[in-house]
Parts: C-alpha cells; structure tokens; sequence
C-alpha cells in the first residue's frame, strides 16, 4: 500500500482520488477551500446538457469512501528527500497537483470598465445572478440588453495570455439561452473572434443558441466600454466582418474570463523544480504520450493545472492520471 | 623672407586636404541646394540683416562649446567629455597656435596651406642651418622668448592630444569608466579613419623630436629656461630618439606624417568624421532657425552627416539597456542607413520614440523628426488607398454643445482604455466647478498622432480637421487632454486659434493654484514616473510634481525627467514584439520602484497600463487624476 497525495480538490483531483482509493491506495486529498469541488463546486449550470453542476460534484464525491481529506489546506511547497515526498508535512510516495487554474483577473482589462462601471460583471458572476435568479443591473433593474465578451484574459497578448481557454465560448453559448430562456425580453450579443464549440453537443448548443433562442453573435473585437449617463455601457468594437468600427448600447456587459494558472503554481514549481510552459502552466513530459507525468518520478499533473479544460476533460485527465500513478507505484 | 620654402614630402598632406575641402563644399552645396524654400529664406533673411550679428555670436560661441570643448559630453561623463575635449580642441589650439607663430614670423598671412603643419621642418632655429634637416632651405629664428612660449605651447598642446588618445584606449577597455557600455559596432571605415587618427600624432611626435635633436645647439637655454623645460616633449623625445640612431630619419618620418594625414583627409568624407567639416554649418543654419520638422530637406542631410557616431544614444537606449535586449536600432545606426541611401526598415520603425537618445545627442540633431520622415518614404505606396476609410467621420453625427463652454475635456483614445482616469477626471472638474463639455465621450475621433508617428502624416489630416472643426464649435478657450500623445498632436500639428492645449497635469495645478480645488495631504510615498510624451517631448515635468508634493510625499526614483524611463508600450513602435515590450516595461519598474514606493503614479494612460500589465500587483499604479480625487 502506497500513499498518493492529491493537491487540489475539485473534479480532476477528485476523479483522481476515487480511482485510487479503488486501487487500494492510501489517498490523502488536500484542498485549499473549506469543501471540496473546485470552481464546479460553486457553479450554477454546466453545459453541454446544462445540468447542475452540484450534481456533479455529488456524484465524485461518493467515490471517495476512505480517501483522507484535508479541507483548508493550502499548499505551496512539495519537498523531495529520495524518492519520498512531503506535502503538508504528510509523507507520499506519488503527488498528484490538480491544483486547477484561476479566472483571470479582469481589472487587467481596464477598458473593459470592470470595477469602475456600475455594469460591467465577470461571468463568475453571471453564473452567481443565474443561480440566484437575480439577473440584475446595479440599480435593480432586470436588463434588456446583455452583452456577452469572449476571450476577456484569453488568446490576448496584450496580457502575455497568447492561448485559448476552451471552454468560454460554450460557456457564452450556454449563459446565452439560459438568458434568454429565464428572461425572453432580454437582447443578448455575443461579441466573439472564433466560437470554439468543439467538444461533443457544444456544436448542437451553438445552433440552439441561435435558432430557437435568438442569441445574437458579432464577429468582432471590443475595443472598450464607455459608461452613459443612465449607466448602461455604450460598446465600440470593431465588426471584423466589415472591417469598420460600431458602437452598441447594452445594460449589463459581462466579461468571459478565461483561465490562468493556479496562484501556487509559480511556488510548486520552484519548491522542487517542475517545469512550466511558455503559457505558464505546467509542462507535461511528453503532450501526447505522457501528459500527466512531470520532468520528476512521481509527481504528476491532472486537470486545468496543465492547461485551461472542460469538466469532462479535467475528469478524465484525473482518472487517467490515477491509472498513471498506480502503474508508477506497482 | 621671400624664399619659397616648399619639400616634396607635403604633397601628400595638400593633396588630402585639397580633397577634403572640395569634398566638403560638395556636401555643403547639396545640401544647401536641397534646402526648402521656406528654409531658404529663413537663411536669407537672417543673412541680409542685422540679426546676422547675434547669430554669428552665438553661432561662434555654439561650435566653440560644443565642437571644440564638447561641453554636452562633460555633463554626460566627465572623462568622456575630458577625452573628445583634449582631442578636438588640443588638436585645433595646436593648429591655431603653430599659425601664431608661423604669422607673427614671416608677417604676412597668406603662406602655403602646409606651412604650419611641417613648420618644425621648415621654419629652424639660427644656428641649426647646417644640420641634417633635409629641407633644402630652412628659415631661420631668432630664439626668443616669444618662440620659446610658442615652443612649449606646442608641446603642450600635443600632450593634451596624446592624453585625449590615451584616453581614448582606455576608453575601448574600460567602457564603464567613460560612462559607456562599449557595444556600439562601428563600421570598417570608421575603425580606419580611427586607426589613422590614433595613428598621426606618433609619425609627427617621431618627426618633431627628430627636427628638435637635429637643431642641436641651436636649442639655446632662453631666459634661463633650458630646452628640456620649454620644449619638454619634442626636445626630451628627440633626445631618445637621438640616442637611438634615428634623427638621420627626420624626413621619412616626415613622410610618413604626411602620408598619415593626407590619407585621413581622403578617409574623411566617407566616415563618421564628416561631421567635423558639416557640423559648423549645420549649426549655423540651426542659428538661422533651420530645424527637421516635417519634411526631410538639406538640412536634415547636414544633421544626418553631422552624426559622429560617438554612441552615446546608443547607451541611453532601453532597447539596449533592457536585460536580455540587443537591438541596433539605436539613431547611430538609422541614421548611417539614412547617410549611405540605405535605410533599414527594422532600424527605421523598431523605436519607441521616447527620445532619450535626443535629450543627450551631444550635436542635438533632431532624431525622432529624421526617424517619422524615413517611415513616410517607407510607407509611400506601400499600402492600398481605402478611400472610404474614413468614412465613418461622416456619420459619426457629433452633436453641438452650442458653444457655451469655457474648457473641453478630450480624454482621448487611449484614456478611454483606462476609464478610471477618465472617471476621475470628470469628477474633478465637477469638484472645480468647471464649465466643461466631453469632446470624445461618444463619437471619439483620434487625434492623428499615431499615424503621424507611424509615418502617415497626409491620412491624419482628415482626423485633424474633424477635431479642429468641433474644438472650436465647442466656444471653448482651454482644451485638455489625459493623454500626453494627443497633448503634443494639439500642440504641434492643429492650427487652433488661440484654444490653450494642456495636458491635465496643467489644468489640475492651474485649478489648485487657483483654489478651486483642494488637495489633501496623504502620508503616501509616491513615485512619479515621466511619460515621454508629457515631459521629454512635452516639456512638462514641474506640474504633476508640483501636485504630488501637495498631495503625498514625493521620491524621486534615478532615472527622473530627462532621463525618465520608456514604459515600452508606445504607439510609435510598430515592430517591438510583446515580449520585448514586456521586457522593457519590466526593467522600468523595476527601476521605478527601487526605493519601494507605495504607489507608482504616472500621467498616462498608456505608461499606466504597460506597467500595470507587468507589476503582478507588486505596487499600486494610478493615474494623477485617481491619486488626486482620493
């Protein structure tokens, strides 16, 4: 019997921890929040199928029957001594870091307005109004107008963030019918450079999007956001399709951050000298055959800590890498 | 004395100098041919009356400063300064001097052009007709004690020159010591006209020493002052040299003297120390008003060959500067490339424009104006005409205020990508009771700066003339502005009738002084970071400190005003990757934050949010607006 200690206790650590706790290892599960399940943990609806995402959550967590959890447990040191490890002060003979990612900082993107307009919201927010049924501009009026900003953090040089994060564009696609689903009076205006729905009914939920539910997409680029009087957003942008610049009015606009690192990468990565890629996440051994080992014999990766992904993926990430360790440790 | 004194062995020196000056009055006469009209009759109109008096003072005092004493050097680096001062003006007080002599001797001005130059040769003292010098007929002096002075003068100012290229070498060692990193590559004739340089003072020190141990006794002691004293070099040097065997020798090294500096005349033109004959009148059309604006002329010809290639922009660029940077861009390259017909599209857009370069060019050339006119000639017909470019101008429907405000507020472009600075803005001004009106709240059209810098001065126009036309609807008489780009744009390239420009630095210390807005003192240490465009290209660096001494406790960060950093994020550049441009931005705060402000305050929008991008939250940044309203 080994001992495997997961950093990270949201869906692809918790995958992990359900697979090997099966196997018969010793798992110990540290998560830095006081519950476990990650961003999912908080969030409203997830597509493709928008069920809620507690359920998800639920369902991992019943796999976790004599896994060792440490909840407040914020790591940011592993330590090495031959081929042992200690995380937390807990010896292990494998490290899973499923540390995850966090949204991006949407104040870097200050001509978006976002902490200086009354109306500018994250979608880690919109997910909040939804969930509460309080789809609402600050002065608590149900807006007639949405706009929903694409890339905010990702495929931006301008903020050293040159990758894609996946999962925005369907997140859009998803906030825009249960928009218009829970209030049908309510314009929606998708402002996008690609739609990157690839993954298996993301394509489906962009046609519905548009067919039955009326959600508007503009292919374009917002340049920035200007508060009115009336503190709703007057929009400049740029329709890439003309190649000429347009202005909208919208009530509430609502940035689509993308993924960054997690804040303790920077730290684990130095404590034993794991390597990270140019986008600042970790980097695999090999990106296709061994994508959940490190440049160090028994640490592995699992989830968006290598990576932005979706809920799926990040769960078969963890349970793939789960099978990767118990082969390490057998 | 009426004998020609004349030796085969000038020849070569004449030769070279004859080519030199015709050489000179080429470049001269082209350039003063390429002039603009407009320039022309500046020139004229300054030569036919009386200001010619002033101009001519000033101009002599200008070259005698700067081409000579090198003054500008000496504040940048005393040793630096030091060495081209013992150069330039050892070697031009050793000319002048030896003409003294040769003058106040044979009274008459008019004597061969090489006399003075090989006048130890030809002009000996009495009693050393019958050595072994090889000149067919020497003039003989008397030994007096003018001669005697005129002697150690000589020496002393010979000293002055080997000192200067001593110096020189230690200088290619020890960069540091001249305030220089020693990177600059120069090209295969610069390192030769250097060599040669380097090379003619020794065959004219082995010549001289020789001459003075040929006159033997002749060498009288003066006033009790022996020739080893009075003639401390030649004499001393000629005795070693004596002792060696080699004063029999005194023509060929004679010859080779000639030949060093004959070789260095022809050299001349075709190096960077063209700009020794060019600078002179570079300076004086620069007296008559002459400048590099908008076109490139004849003028910007004569400041192009006045570059002497002495890399201190080089130095002072943060695209060298910057750890991990190498990038020759710097004007020491563009403009050789501008000299040779050649210009490099990297070297000629990869800039920031922030014109560090240009606050210490020892011959003040206007490099940035030099810089735009290169990328109009790369730009000409390199890009479709979209003439319907701008015709979201037409439709734009900008709505009249009437005409009743006393200020307008343009935030511009860039200001509208930091929205905390336009926000704050506005509430001040309604704090001062301010009859204000935004000019480019919703219908904002650019001020043309940016593609003016990027080389497309005719398509701004159209942007220009849209702005012109609703600044003066607006009735107002002040315009202000957040951004220190469109602060210059109003300044230099709108014709506005008399609408004060002011960048809000200005405006807000105009209301603070005024009492119409208070400023409360916060124990906030704070650092002031210099956009380039408010305070090199601008000339505003007094108001914001002015505002922040008021308002928290200033400190003042090395590199300050004119040695104020690049962020790195300027609209000029259209070649910097993003990663160097982070590269840059990084460096800069660093250096910005050595002594650990609270919070770093700048003046515009685009320093604000270049640094922001690389601060990881290490510091607050604000605009002076936000500071000002907390």
């Amino acid at each position: 019997m080994a001992n495997v200690t997961i950093i990270g206790g949201g869906v692809a650590g918790m995958a992990a921890a359900g697979v090997l706790t099966k196997r018969g290892h010793e798992v110990t599960l540290m998560e830095r929040d006081s519950k476990l399940g990650g961003h999912v943990g908080k969030w409203y609806k997830v597509f493709p199928d928008i069920t809620d995402a507690s359920e998800i959550v639920d369902e991992l967590k019943g796999d976790l029957n004599g896994v060792k959890i440490k909840t407040n447990a914020d790591v940011k040191e592993i330590e090495k001594s031959g081929k042992k490890f200690k995380v937390n002060g807990t010896s292990a003979d494998a490290v899973l870091i499923a540390a995850g990612f966090e949204p991006f900082d949407a104040t870097l993107k200050e001509e978006y307005g976002y902490g200086i307009y009354d109306n500018v919201v994250t979608s880690l927010e919109l997910d909040e109004m939804l969930k509460t049924g309080k789809l609402k501009t600050k002065d608590g009026k149900t807006p007639k107008s949405v706009g929903l900003v694409h890339c905010v953090g990702s495929r931006d040089e301008k903020v050293n963030n040159n990758y894609c994060s996946r999962v925005c564009c369907t997140n859009v696609i998803k906030s825009g019918i249960e928009i218009k689903e829970h209030y049908p009076g309510t314009d929606v205006f998708c402002f996008y450079m690609d739609v990157r729905a690839y993954g298996r009914g993301y394509e489906e939920l962009y046609r519905k999007s548009q067919e039955e539910c009326g959600v508007t997409f503009i292919r374009s680029r917002l340049s920035e956001a200007n508060e009115n009087a009336d503190k709703t957003l007057l929009l400049r942008v740029e329709d890439t399709l003309a190649g000429k610049p347009m202005k909208i009015n919208v009530d509430l606009l609502v940035l689509m951050v993308g993924m960054c690192p997690s804040v303790n990468a920077g730290s684990l990565k130095n404590s034993i000298g794991l390597e990270t890629g140019d986008d600042r996440f970790f980097k695999t051994k090999n990106k296709h055959s061994a994508n959940n080992e490190s440049n160090i014999p028994g640490v592995f990766y699992a989830g968006a800590t290598t990576g932005p992904k979706s809920i799926v993926e990040s769960i078969t990430d963890g349970r793939a890498a789960a099978a990767e360790i118990h082969s390490y440790l057998s | 004395m009426s004998e020609y004194v004349f030796s085969p062995y000038v020849i070569p020196f004449t030769a070279g100098l004859i080519f030199v000056i015709i050489a000179t009055f080429y470049f001269w006469i082209k350039a003063l041919k390429q002039l603009d009209p407009e320039e022309t009759r500046k020139v004229k109109e300054n030569l036919f009356s009386l200001r010619i008096v002033p101009i001519l003072f000033s101009w002599v005092k200008e070259v005698f400063l700067e081409s000579l004493l090198h003054r500008k050097i000496f504040r940048q680096n005393f040793l630096l300064g030091l060495m081209h001062m013992l150069i330039a003006f050892g070697w031009f007080i050793a000319i002048f001097a030896e003409h003294i002599r040769l003058w106040v001797y044979t009274l008459n001005p008019i004597e061969p052009i090489y006399f003075p130059i090989f006048l130890f040769d030809f002009l000996r003292p009495v009693g050393a007709e019958s050595a072994v010098g090889m000149s067919p007929a020497p003039m003989l002096f008397e030994m007096t004690t003018f001669m005697m002075v005129f002697i150690f003068l000589h020496d002393f100012f010979m000293t002055m020159i080997l000192t200067g290229k001593a110096l020189s070498i230690v200088k290619k060692y020890k960069p540091g010591l001249f305030g220089m990193t020693g990177g600059v590559k120069h090209n295969q004739y610069d390192k030769l006209i250097v060599m040669l340089l380097m090379l003619l003072f020794i065959p004219r020190m082995f010549a001289v020493g020789c001459s003075v141990y040929n006159y033997g006794d002749a060498m009288v002691v003066v006033n009790g002052i022996s020739p080893s004293v009075y003639a401390f070099l030649s004499y001393n040097f000629g005795q070693v040299l004596g002792g060696l065997g080699l004063a029999s020798y005194e023509s060929v090294f004679w010859w080779i003297y000639s030949f060093c500096i004959g070789a260095f005349f022809v050299a001349l033109p075709f190096t960077r120390y063209m700009h020794i004959p060019t600078e002179p009148l570079f300076i004086f059309l620069r007296k008559c008003g002459v400048s590099t604006g908008k076109k490139y002329t004849g003028f910007s010809e004569l400041e192009v060959l006045s570059c002497p290639r002495c890399g201190i922009c080089f130095d002072r660029c943060q695209l060298n500067t910057t750890p991990g940077m190498d990038v020759e861009v710097q004007p020491i390259y563009m403009l050789e490339g501008v000299r040779d017909k050649e210009p490099d599209e990297e070297k000629v857009f990869k800039c920031l424009l922030c014109e560090r370069c240009e606050a210490t060019c020892p011959v003040d050339i206007d490099i940035s104006n030099i810089r735009i006119t290169q990328r109009e000639k790369f730009n000409e017909n390199k890009f479709k005409k979209d003439t319907n470019r701008y015709d979201y101008l037409d439709d734009a429907g900008y709505r009249s205020n009437g005409g009743n405000a006393d200020v307008v507020y343009f935030a511009g472009c860039m200001t509208h990508r930091t929205p905390g600075t336009k926000k704050a803005m506005n509430a001040l001004l309604n704090k001062a009771g301010v009859k204000y009106m935004n000019l480019d709240a919703e219908d904002s059209v650019c001020c043309g700066q940016p593609l003016i810098v990027d080389g497309f001065r005719d398509e701004a126009q159209k942007l220009i003339s849209e702005n012109t036309k609703r600044i003066k609807d607006s009735g107002a008489k002040i315009l202000v502005t957040s951004c220190p780009v469109c602060y210059n744009s109003f300044r230099k390239e709108y014709d506005l009738d008399g609408v004060e420009v002011m960048h809000h630095t200005q405006y807000l210390k105009k209301m603070v002084d005024e009492g119409k807005l208070n400023v409360k003192k916060t124990g906030k240490k704070v650092v002031f970071h210099d956009p380039c465009e408010l305070g090199r290209i601008g000339g505003e660096y007094e108001a914001p400190r002015d505002l922040l001494k008021k308002a928290g406790t200033l400190i003042e960060p090395d590199d300050i005003k004119d040695d104020g950093l690049c962020c790195g994020g300027s609209l000029a550049n259209t070649k910097l990757t993003n990663s160097e441009e982070r590269a840059v931005a990084g460096d800069a705060l660093n250096r910005l934050l050595a002594k650990k402000p609270d919070i770093l305050i700048t003046a515009c929008p685009l320093c604000k949010k270049t640094l922001e991008k690389v601060s990881d939250n290490k510091v607050e940044i604000m605009d002076i607006s936000e500071f000002l309203l907390e």
